[in-house]
C-alpha cells in the first residue's frame, strides 16, 4: 500500500514560539505511518485580520493559504483554532470562484491533530512515558467550533505514567481572543487570571492544552505569579518517549 | 481611555462586583438540569425552537396581521408605536383619559428600552416596579444589570445597606426578611392603583394569549388587580401556536435562571368585566433589523439572558459596562444595530469569541459570528484605530511573502538579543503578563 500523505500546516505561534510543537506532531503523525509534507511558502490562516474585522486582508491570507495547501488529500495542524478558521470561517469570506473551488474541495480533509488521531487511529496508543501530574484547558475554537469534547483528554489518559487532574471550568476562556488580548488588555488579563486560579487549585505540574495562542496566553500569567506548573501542548506530551 | 473602557477598570477593580455577578451566572448555568441531564432532548428542543423563531420571524408581517385581528376580537386594544416617543405618549394617552397618577410595573425590559419611568416621573406618574430586583434597583437608582435579574449585581449585604437606609429596617442580610419586607411594602401598592404596566414573553398569534413569565407572583398581580393593564409587546414577542409556545417555555426558565419551569406563568385571553387591556407593539428599530438581512437573526432573541450567563466578559465587566438596556453577547450586537451612538461600534470587538454564547442560546443564535460580521462592517475609528489598521496590514504584508517573513523573523530575533531580560519586551503589557521570547530558531529554521 502506498504511505498516505499528510500536508502539515505549522500556525505562526508554533513556528515562532514553540517550534518544538511542530516536531512532536511530525513524530507522532509519522509513527501513525503517515509521510509528512510541509508546504514551504505556508505562513499564517489569517485570523488575525479576520478576527479584527479587516476583509479584505482575510481574503488575500485565505488565499494565499489555499493555494499553498491546494493538492492536499489531508491537512493536520496542531491547532483547532486555526482549522476553524479554514474549516468555518473561509467560506464566509469573498473569496475569486478559484479559491472557493479549492476550499471546497480540502474543507472536508482539514484536520485538527487530536480529531485526526481520533477518527482514523482511536485504538492507537502512543508508547514513552511521561511521568507527571497533568491538567487540561479545552481551547474554545477546537472545543466548540471544532467539537473534539473529550477527546484531547481521552488521549491524555492512555499515555503511561500521566496522572489526569481535571481542572473545574475547563472549557472557559483563558482570555486570548488574538486581538482582544492587546485591544481589551485589562479585561483579558482579568479572564486569563481567572484561568490561573482553575489552574493553580489542580496543583498540576503541567496544564495541557491544544493550542499555542491559548497556552502562551496562560504561560504569560503563570511566568508572571512564578508558578510551578508549566504549559504544554498535548502533541508534545503524545510524544514524549515516542521515538527512542 | 473610552468611556467603555473606563466602565471596564471600574468594574475589574471592584472584586466584589464582579463576585456578584460571577456566583448569581454561574450559578444559573450549573442548575440547567435538562441540558446537563438530557443533552440530548435540549439539543432538540434548540432545533425545534430555531426553526419555530425562524418562521415566525420570516413572516413577522403575516404574524402581525393575525395578533392584531384575534386580540381585537377579544377586546383587547392594539396600538402600534413607531418608536420609542410614541410609545410612550400612547401610555400617557391612556392614563391621562382616566386621570390616573400612579401605575405599578411589571418587569419589562422593553420599558427600560422605552424609558419609560423616567418619561412617567417627568410627567407626573408614579410608576412603583414590583418586581423585587426592579423594586431594587428603582430605589438605588440605578438600572438593570441583566435581561432577567436586573439586581443581580448586587449582594445580601448591598440590599441590606439598601433597605436601612431607605426604609430604616434594621440591618439584616436574611434573604427572607427582606424579600418579605418588600412584599409588604408591595402589597398595598397593588391595592390602591389604578394601572397595571407588563411587557410581555410572548403572544400567541392564533389565540390572542398574551403571556407572562416570572417568579414572583408580582406580575400576575400587576395585570390582574387594576382595572387597567397596558401591555407593551415587541414585534418579534410573537408565537405562532400554542404547540410552538410549548417548546420555547421549556428553553426559557433552563436558559434564564436554570430553573425546570418559572415560579409563574400567566396567560391572559379575556378581558374580565369592567376591566381593559391595552396591547401596545413597538417596534423602535426592530423593523429596521428585520429588513437587515445580515442581522435579522437577532429578531429571534427571547431576551432569556443565556449568553449573558455562560459570557466570560460579561461575567467580569458586568451589565453596566454595556451602556445601553440589553447587555451581555446580544447587548453587544443590539446596541449598536438600534441605538448606534458613538462608541458603541466597540461593543461587537469586547469578545474573545469563544463561543460560550452560542453555544448557549436555545434558539441558537451564532451569536459570536454575528459579532465577527459587525467587526467586518464598521469602518469606525475607534473600533480600528489608523495605527492598528496599519499593523494588521503590515502583518498581512508580511506573511503574504514568506522569505521576506523569514528574513524579520530572524532579524527580531538579532534584535531581541541586545534587549536585556527574558520577557518579550511589549511596554504596555509587562506590568500584567511576562510573555515568553521566541523560539531561538523558528521551525523553518530548525533542520
Amino acid at each position: 500500500m502506498m504511505t498516505r500523505k499528510i500536508y502539515l500546516f505549522i500556525p505562526c505561534l508554533v513556528e515562532q514560539i514553540y517550534p518544538q510543537t511542530a516536531t512532536a506532531t511530525i513524530e507522532i503523525l509519522q509513527y501513525l505511518g503517515y509521510e509528512i509534507i510541509i508546504p514551504p511558502k505556508q505562513t499564517c490562516c489569517g485570523q488575525p485580520a479576520y478576527n479584527s474585522g479587516y476583509t479584505k486582508e482575510s481574503v488575500r491570507m485565505a488565499e494565499a493559504w489555499l493555494q499553498r495547501f491546494a493538492d492536499a488529500e489531508y491537512i493536520v495542524a496542531p491547532s483547532g483554532s486555526c482549522i476553524s478558521m479554514v474549516r468555518n470561517h473561509y467560506g464566509k469570506l469573498p473569496l475569486s470562484p478559484h479559491y472557493k473551488e479549492i476550499f471546497e474541495k480540502i474543507r472536508h480533509n482539514t484536520y485538527e491533530l487530536t480529531e485526526f488521531i481520533w477518527k482514523y487511529h482511536q485504538d492507537s496508543y502512543f508508547p514513552g512515558l511521561f511521568d507527571a501530574s497533568v491538567t487540561y484547558h479545552a481551547s474554545c475554537h477546537l472545543h466548540r467550533e471544532i467539537g473534539v469534547g473529550d477527546i484531547p483528554i481521552e488521549l491524555l489518559k492512555k499515555k503511561t505514567g500521566l496522572r489526569f487532574l481535571p481542572m473545574r471550568e475547563a472549557d472557559r476562556c483563558c482570555g486570548f481572543g488574538g486581538t482582544f488580548l492587546l485591544k481589551f488588555a485589562e479585561l483579558s488579563n482579568a479572564m486569563t487570571q481567572f484561568k490561573v486560579t482553575a489552574i493553580s487549585e489542580t496543583k498540576a505540574d503541567y496544564v495541557c492544552g491544544a493550542d499555542a495562542g491559548c497556552l502562551y496566553t496562560i504561560d504569560s500569567a503563570l511566568k508572571k505569579i512564578n508558578s510551578q506548573t508549566k504549559t504544554i501542548h498535548i502533541a508534545e506530551i503524545l510524544a514524549a518517549g515516542l521515538i527512542e | 481611555m473610552s468611556q467603555l473602557k473606563a466602565k471596564i477598570h471600574e468594574t475589574l477593580k471592584n472584586e466584589s462586583l464582579q463576585k456578584n455577578y460571577y456566583q448569581a451566572t454561574h450559578s444559573a448555568v450549573a442548575k440547567n438540569r435538562i441540558r446537563a441531564q438530557e443533552p440530548e432532548r435540549w439539543e432538540s428542543l434548540r432545533q425545534d425552537a430555531y426553526q419555530i423563531r425562524k418562521k415566525t420571524i420570516e413572516n413577522l408581517p403575516i404574524f402581525l396581521e393575525k395578533a392584531e385581528a384575534s386580540l381585537n376580537a377579544r377586546n383587547i386594544e392594539t396600538h402600534w408605536a413607531i418608536n420609542a416617543e410614541e410609545a410612550r405618549q400612547i401610555c400617557y394617552k391612556l392614563l391621562q383619559e382616566r386621570g390616573i397618577r400612579q401605575v405599578v410595573k411589571a418587569k419589562s425590559m422593553l420599558t427600560e428600552e422605552l424609558e419609560l419611568n423616567d418619561f412617567l416621573e417627568k410627567v407626573g406618574i408614579r410608576a412603583l416596579e414590583t418586581d423585587l430586583g426592579e423594586f431594587i434597583i428603582q430605589e438605588a437608582g440605578e438600572k438593570p444589570s441583566h435581561i432577567t435579574a436586573p439586581a443581580i449585581h448586587k449582594s445580601a449585604s448591598d440590599i441590606a445597606h439598601l433597605f436601612e437606609e431607605k426604609f430604616g429596617l434594621p440591618y439584616t442580610e436574611d434573604e427572607r426578611v427582606l424579600t418579605e419586607f418588600a412584599r409588604q411594602k408591595l402589597r398595598d401598592d397593588f391595592l390602591q392603583t389604578e394601572a397595571g404596566i407588563s411587557g410581555a414573553n410572548f403572544l400567541v398569534t392564533e389565540d390572542a394569549a398574551l403571556c407572562l413569565v416570572e417568579n414572583e407572583g408580582n406580575i400576575r398581580l400587576s395585570v390582574s388587580i387594576p382595572p387597567l393593564h397596558i401591555a407593551f409587546v415587541g414585534i418579534e414577542k410573537v408565537v405562532p401556536d400554542y404547540a410552538s409556545l410549548a417548546i420555547l417555555l421549556e428553553l426559557l426558565a433552563p436558559s434564564a435562571t436554570g430553573q425546570d419551569f418559572p415560579g409563574y406563568f400567566s396567560m391572559i385571553r379575556n378581558v374580565e368585566p369592567n376591566k381593559e387591556i391595552h396591547v401596545v407593539f413597538v417596534d423602535n428599530g426592530r423593523s429596521d433589523l428585520w429588513q437587515n438581512q445580515d442581522f435579522r437573526e437577532l429578531l429571534h432573541c427571547i431576551r432569556c439572558g443565556a449568553c449573558l450567563n455562560s459570557c466570560p466578559v460579561y461575567q467580569h465587566v458586568g451589565g453596566h459596562s454595556y451602556g445601553w438596556t440589553y447587555p451581555g453577547p446580544i447587548g453587544a450586537l443590539l446596541t449598536p444595530l438600534m441605538r448606534n451612538k458613538p462608541g458603541d461600534e466597540l461593543l461587537p470587538f469586547m469578545s474573545t469569541l469563544c463561543g460560550a454564547c452560542t453555544n448557549a442560546c436555545p434558539v441558537k443564535i451564532p451569536l459570536h459570528h454575528l459579532l465577527l460580521k459587525m467587526r467586518h462592517q464598521t469602518k469606525s475609528r475607534q473600533a480600528k484605530p489608523p495605527l492598528f489598521s496599519a499593523g494588521i496590514k503590515a502583518f498581512t504584508k508580511t506573511m503574504l511573502h514568506p522569505r521576506f517573513y523569514s528574513a524579520v523573523s530572524r532579524m527580531a530575533r538579532i534584535l531581541l538579543k541586545l534587549i536585556p531580560g527574558e520577557n518579550l519586551p511589549i511596554p504596555c503589557m509587562n506590568k500584567l503578563r511576562h510573555f515568553a521570547r521566541p523560539a531561538k530558531k523558528m521551525y523553518r529554521d530548525l533542520k
